[in-house]
C-alpha cells in the first residue's frame, strides 16, 4: 500500500486525537533546538561578559598602575627637596640597615657614611633615597604594611631567596608596589617578570639545616643524596 | 657551574684601606697587609679564610688562629670567566686599585693577635664572603655549594657584624674603647628581647632584624642621653 500525503488534508485545527498531542509532538523538537540557541546565545554572551570584564580590569590595573607612579613620582620629588640626612635617618628609624641603604642607593657603604658625616650626594643618588622613601611611605599609607623594612627584606615566594628589597634594587619598584597590593597578586609571577630562569637558578637538592652543636649548616635533601 | 659577581661593587664593602671602617669587626674575607703565614713565610697581604660561625671564642675575642690565605697580583679576569675556571684562587679584582687573588694553596694558621696588629685594607660584602666559600668548598672537595644557601647560613652572622660595627661606631665617638664597646654590644645582644627571645637568635629570620635594628638604635639613643 502506498502512503499518500496530502499537504492540503492537514490543517491546523485539531482532531480528535490530536487534541492535547499537538504540543508534545511539535514542542520537543522545538523546545531542545530553542534550548541548544538559547544556550548558545548564553554561552557566547558569557563570553563578551568576560572578555569585556577582562579588558575592563586590565584597564583598571594599568590605570592603577598608572596611578601609582604617578603617585611614586610626585611624593619623590616631595621628598628630594629634603635634605639627604633627613632621609637617611628616616630609612635607619624604619630599621634598614646602612649596607642596605647604600645598595638602594647603587653606592658603597663609605659612601653613604660619607653623607651621613655631611657630604653632599649626585641628584641621581638623591633621587634614588627620595624613591625608595616615597615607595615606604606610598606602602605603608596605601596598604598598611605597617613594617616596610621587614616586608621588603623577606622572601616573598618559599622557593627563592628573592626579596623586595632586591625588586627595588634593579628599579622594580612597579613590580614591589603589585607585591604590596592588596588584590591577591600571585608571587610567582612577580618572580616570572623579575626572574624569568628564577626555578632553574634556586633549584638545589642542598638544605640549611640547625647541626647538633646548635649552628646551621648545609646537607643534601634527604632523598636526594 | 660557580657563581660569579654582576660587577666589582658586589663583591666589596671596603676595597681600599682608606674605606676600611675600624669599628667592623674582624670578619672572614677581610685582607690585612704584612702578614706571614707559616709554611708560606713570605711577608704579603691575606685574606681571612675562616668561617664567620667559628671566629670567636667567646662572641667577642677571636680564636687564637685564623685560617688564611695569601693574597698577591693576579690577572684581571673577566667576571664571567670565574664560572668556569680559576678554581684554585679568589679573585679580587680593583682590591687597593689593582687586580689581585687569593691563593687556596698558600694558606695556614696565622695568630690572630699577628692579624690585629696588621693594617685591613678591604672587607668584603657577604655576597663576597659567599662566593669566597662557595669556590673554597670547590677547590676543597669539588662540591657546588649554591651562594643563596650559604648566605641563608651566613645570615644572622652578617647581620651581628653589621650591627656590632655600627655600636661600636656610635658609642665611641661618645667615648670609650672599640674592645669594652664589643663587649656591651655582645651582652646586649645576648639579652632576651620583650618577646623573651634572644635578640641573636632573632636575627636568623629576615623578618624579625629590622626589629632589631630599631630597637638598638633607640638603644643607643637612650644610652646617649
Amino acid at each position: 500500500m502506498k502512503l499518500a500525503f496530502d499537504s492540503e488534508s492537514i490543517t491546523d485545527e485539531s482532531t480528535g486525537t490530536s487534541i492535547g498531542l499537538r504540543d508534545t509532538t511539535e514542542a520537543p523538537t522545538r523546545t531542545i533546538a530553542d534550548l541548544v540557541q538559547h544556550v548558545g546565545f548564553l554561552k557566547n554572551r558569557t563570553r563578551v561578559l568576560v572578555a569585556d570584564s577582562n579588558d575592563v580590569h586590565h584597564s583598571a590595573d594599568e590605570l592603577h598602575a598608572e596611578s601609582l607612579d604617578q603617585l611614586l613620582r610626585t611624593t619623590t620629588a616631595q621628598h628630594a627637596r629634603e635634605p639627604l640626612a633627613e632621609m637617611l635617618e628616616g630609612l635607619s628609624d624604619s630599621g634598614f640597615s646602612w649596607r642596605e641603604i647604600a645598595r638602594l642607593a647603587g653606592v658603597s657603604v663609605p659612601a653613604v657614611r660619607k653623607w651621613r658625616q655631611g657630604e653632599s650626594a649626585s641628584g641621581e643618588n638623591r633621587h634614588r633615597i627620595a624613591r625608595v622613601t616615597a615607595f615606604c611611605e606610598i606602602v605603608g599609607e596605601q596598604y598598611l604594611i605597617d613594617d616596610v623594612a621587614s616586608w621588603l627584606e623577606t622572601p616573598f615566594h618559599t622557593e627563592a631567596p628573592v626579596t623586595g628589597l632586591d625588586l627595588l634594587t634593579n628599579d622594580r619598584f612597579d613590580l614591589a608596589m603589585r607585591l604590596a597590593g592588596d588584590d591577591g597578586v600571585d608571587p610567582e609571577s612577580i618572580l616570572e617578570q623579575f626572574e624569568p630562569d628564577w626555578r632553574e637558578r634556586y633549584a638545589t637538592s642542598v638544605e640549611v639545616f640547625v647541626a647538633p652543636d646548635g649552628q646551621p649548616g648545609l646537607r643534601l635533601r634527604e632523598g636526594d643524596s | 657551574m660557580l657563581e660569579y659577581p654582576s660587577s666589582v661593587e658586589d663583591l666589596y664593602l671596603a676595597s681600599f684601606r682608606e674605606e676600611v671602617e675600624p669599628s667592623r669587626p674582624v670578619l672572614t674575607g677581610d685582607v690585612f697587609e704584612g702578614v706571614t703565614i707559616p709554611g708560606v713565610d713570605e711577608r704579603d697581604y691575606a685574606l681571612i679564610l675562616t668561617h664567620p660561625c667559628s671566629m670567636r671564642k667567646d662572641g667577642v675575642n677571636l680564636v687564637d688562629r685564623l685560617l688564611m690565605a695569601r693574597v698577591t697580583e693576579a690577572p684581571d679576569l673577566p667576571l664571567p670567566d670565574w664560572a668556569t675556571g680559576h678554581f684554585k684562587v679568589m679573585p679580587l679584582p680593583a682590591l687597593m686599585g689593582g687586580s689581585y687573588a687569593a691563593r687556596f694553596a698558600e694558606i695556614g694558621l696565622v695568630q690572630s693577635s699577628q692579624v690585629q696588629d696588621s693594617r685591613r685594607v678591604a672587607c668584603l660584602t657577604p655576597f663576597g664572603i659567599n662566593l669566597l666559600q662557595q669556590r673554597f668548598i670547590w677547590h676543597l672537595t669539588r662540591f657546588l655549594a649554591p651562594t643563596h644557601r650559604l648566605n641563608e647560613a651566613s645570615a644572622s652572622v652578617f647581620e651581628e657584624a653589621d650591627l656590632c660595627e655600627e655600636w661600636v661606631m656610635v658609642t665611641t665617638e661618645q667615648g670609650g674603647t672599640a674592645h669594652q664597646a664589643e663587649t656591651d654590644f655582645h651582652e646586649w645582644i645576648r639579652t632576651e628581647d620583650e618577646s623573651g627571645t634572644r635578640r641573636q637568635s632573632d636575627l636568623a629570620d629576615p623578618q624579625r632584624r629590622a626589629g632589631i635594628r630599631r630597637e638598638m638604635r633607640r638603644h643607643l639613643q637612650t644610652r646617649s642621653g
